[in-house]
């Protein structure tokens, strides 16, 4: 009986010991964090991120023999711009002005006016030459751009997709 | 002509098959079915047959180097069209019967042929057979050059693309169609129970699967200009893999299966294999001379030989109203206009002639009405040496019911940027829809009462009350061009 009330008043000792351990911890208040002010704040901001179309199109044009990748690359662009802007009545986008509009203007930006399939308010080929979009249905269409001799519907055009019926 | 009884399983069946659509659309079918069917009982044993063909030109044919004005008109169609401009000289003289918008016009140069058809037969005016319906396109309802520009009016889905509008020509709903039918085969709903006899569909392709002939209920029988589809036998012998595979398929479709779903593959399957060998059997039982009008020999030329044969046959086939589509594609002349246009014009209106003729050889020349489709007009803009997509276009009706030599619709001015171009190039904005243009196919065809016509071109009341139709005076029909009394109120 002896043991155990000594036992028990160890274990009271000891938890009185914690409690006036941990006390001063308890009643330390944290220091406010100070808002920096707008001297503090750091001269050079990371850049804004280059807009998808702008991104997907690095290099475009630079190689003339990569020319048909990179027409493949500029119809991969569109059509992410069309998954980011679902649903636009292909009557908004049927002529190249109209499609360059709705790339490079608010609220449906995906290509910057320095993208370099943007030329002059149009878009472009790989050689600079005005691309024709062809509206196949509300959800598809064919890119066809002049090729390295500027004349459309020559033999050196680029089309993608190739066929009519499949991307 | 007796129609099929309504027998208990098939009342059952169709009742079955509306309430497990669960959809308003398929009861409102069946009530019009019942309707028609005890109609039916009270139509006249006289011959009263009719065939209507669609021909659809794939691609969006520049029917603005087809149908041009002669007038001082010319000069802004030059203006216009620039290097793709036909010469003046080069033109077809039309000659306009009475009852015209008054105007002249000519026809591309490589369309002898609808001259003939739309000046007379033949030189004979009493055979005037052709008009033209211009300027017209897919509208949702009447819309002005404001309410285009404005947004005040609906617009047809997808403007200028290949696919949705060729779907909007063939449906007649420009809103677009999450289950798609087509106006032929809603039409085919309302009336093949009426008229035919249970052997085959009314709806015959001659360009494989259309939406045109898809209907709630019925379906398209598609041919080739060599008859029926058939499973192909290659010869006698029975070891060849092909007629190994046939014989297994057709062991197949013979069983009788437990599961609904599979019994009713097999008995559809088997349903059609029976069908095809039926109307090969019609189509062979009439030899090549049954008709003694030469058709040029191309494909589409075959093809419209034997879209007559089967119009020839529709009694054989227990047919008293009949549909046939066909299609010549390859009008997206984007690169090259003048010359491409005038080979496939070279081609096109001979055969269109030799079929008018055909049939008059027959006899056939008041109970076969034909007319043309595409998906779009074409720019009036050159962007080179072809044009690209746009909106409103001519078309043509021809046939012993129409009163033809004339110009129905208005025909647009062609100035660029002029009253009638949306923008972009001459792009014109359709005076005259598809539904008005249906709407007296339709009347001519058999299609009675306003609520089979909210079935089948369910935007026609925005154009067009049907029950001002007097089949006595034209001028109360959509557009006019049917003869007094080649139909029955």
């Amino acid at each position: 009986m002896k043991r155990i009330a000594v036992v028990l008043l160890i274990v009271l000792l000891l938890i009185l010991a914690g409690l006036i351990w941990r006390r001063p911890a308890l009643s330390q208040e944290d220091p406010p964090v100070a808002e920096p002010s707008p001297s503090q704040v750091p001269a050079s901001q990371p850049p804004p991120l280059p807009l998808p179309g702008d991104r997907m199109l690095t290099g475009y044009g630079v190689d003339p023999e990569e020319d048909k990748q990179d027409f493949r690359r500029l119809y991969g662009a569109i059509s992410n711009f069309h998954l980011l802007h679902k649903g636009i009545d292909p009557r908004h986008w049927s002529t190249n002005s109209q499609l360059t509009t709705l790339l490079t203007s608010p609220p449906t930006a995906t290509f910057s006016l320095t993208n370099p399939a943007i030329q002059d308010g149009r878009l472009v080929d790989p050689h600079g030459g005005e691309v024709f979009i062809h509206h196949l249905s509300s959800k598809s269409f064919q890119l066809r751009g002049p090729g390295s001799d500027g004349i459309l519907y020559s033999e050196d055009d680029l089309v993608w997709p190739t066929s009519l019926n499949s991307p | 002509m007796p129609s099929s009884p309504l027998t208990r399983r098939r009342f059952l069946g169709e009742a079955g098959c509306a309430a497990l659509s669960s959809t308003s659309i398929l009861s409102t079918l069946l009530n019009l079915q019942l309707a028609n069917k005890a109609a039916a009982q009270e139509l006249p044993a006289s011959e009263d047959r009719k065939t209507l063909v669609c021909l659809f030109l794939h691609g969006g044919i520049d029917s603005f180097n087809l149908l041009i004005p002669r007038d001082d008109r010319y000069q802004e169609y030059l203006s216009s069209r620039t290097n793709l401009a036909i010469a003046q000289g080069d033109l077809l003289s039309l000659q306009q019967a009475t009852g015209g918008d008054g105007k002249l016009y000519g026809l591309h140069p490589a369309t002898a042929g609808y001259q003939d058809l739309f000046n007379g037969l033949g030189g004979d005016e009493a055979k005037r057979r052709l008009s033209f319906i211009s300027n017209i396109g897919t509208l949702v309802q009447p819309t002005s050059m404001a309410d285009y520009h404005n947004g005040t009016a609906p617009l047809p889905r997808a403007l200028f693309s290949h696919i949705d509008q060729i779907e909007q020509w063939q449906t007649s709903v420009p809103q677009g169609m999450t289950e798609l039918t087509g106006w032929a085969g809603r039409a085919a709903d309302v009336l093949h129970d009426t008229y035919n006899e249970d052997l085959l569909s009314m709806s015959l392709s001659f360009a494989g699967n259309n939406p045109f002939q898809v209907g709630d209920s019925t379906q398209q029988f598609v041919m080739t200009a060599n008859g029926a589809l058939t499973f192909s036998e290659r010869g006698g012998d029975a070891n060849h893999v092909t007629q190994v595979k046939n014989e297994a398929f057709k062991s197949l479709i013979n069983r009788h299966y437990h599961n609904l779903m599979e019994e009713a593959y097999a008995s559809l399957t088997k349903n059609s294999i029976e069908q095809q060998a039926f109307v090969q059997q019609v189509f062979d039982s009439v030899s090549d001379d049954f008709v003694s009008t030469t058709f040029p020999s191309t494909s589409f030329g075959s093809q419209l030989r034997s879209a007559l044969k089967m119009i020839h046959l529709r009694e054989s086939l227990g047919l008293r109203r009949q549909t046939i589509f066909l299609s010549y594609g390859g009008w997206d002349h984007h690169s090259e206009l003048l010359n491409t246009q005038a080979g496939m014009l070279e081609q096109l209106a001979p055969a269109i002639l030799a079929f008018q003729n055909g049939i008059e050889e027959l006899g056939l020349e008041d109970s076969v009405l034909t007319f043309s489709a595409s998906d779009f007009g074409r720019t009036l803009r050159s962007n080179g040496n072809g044009t690209d997509h746009a909106w409103g276009g001519n078309q043509m009706v021809f046939g012993g019911p129409v009163d033809g030599g004339r110009i129905h619709g208005t025909y647009p001015s062609l100035a660029l940027d002029g009253a009638d171009d949306v923008g972009y190039g001459g792009r014109l904005l359709p005076t005259t829809s598809v539904d008005e243009f249906f709407a007296e196919l339709l009347l001519w065809f058999g299609v009675k009462g306003r609520s089979n016509f909210e079935h089948v071109l369910p935007n026609l009341s925005s154009f067009y009350d049907v029950a001002q139709a007097n089949p006595l005076d034209p001028t109360t029909l959509p557009l006019g061009f049917l003869k007094p009394g080649t139909f029955e109120s």
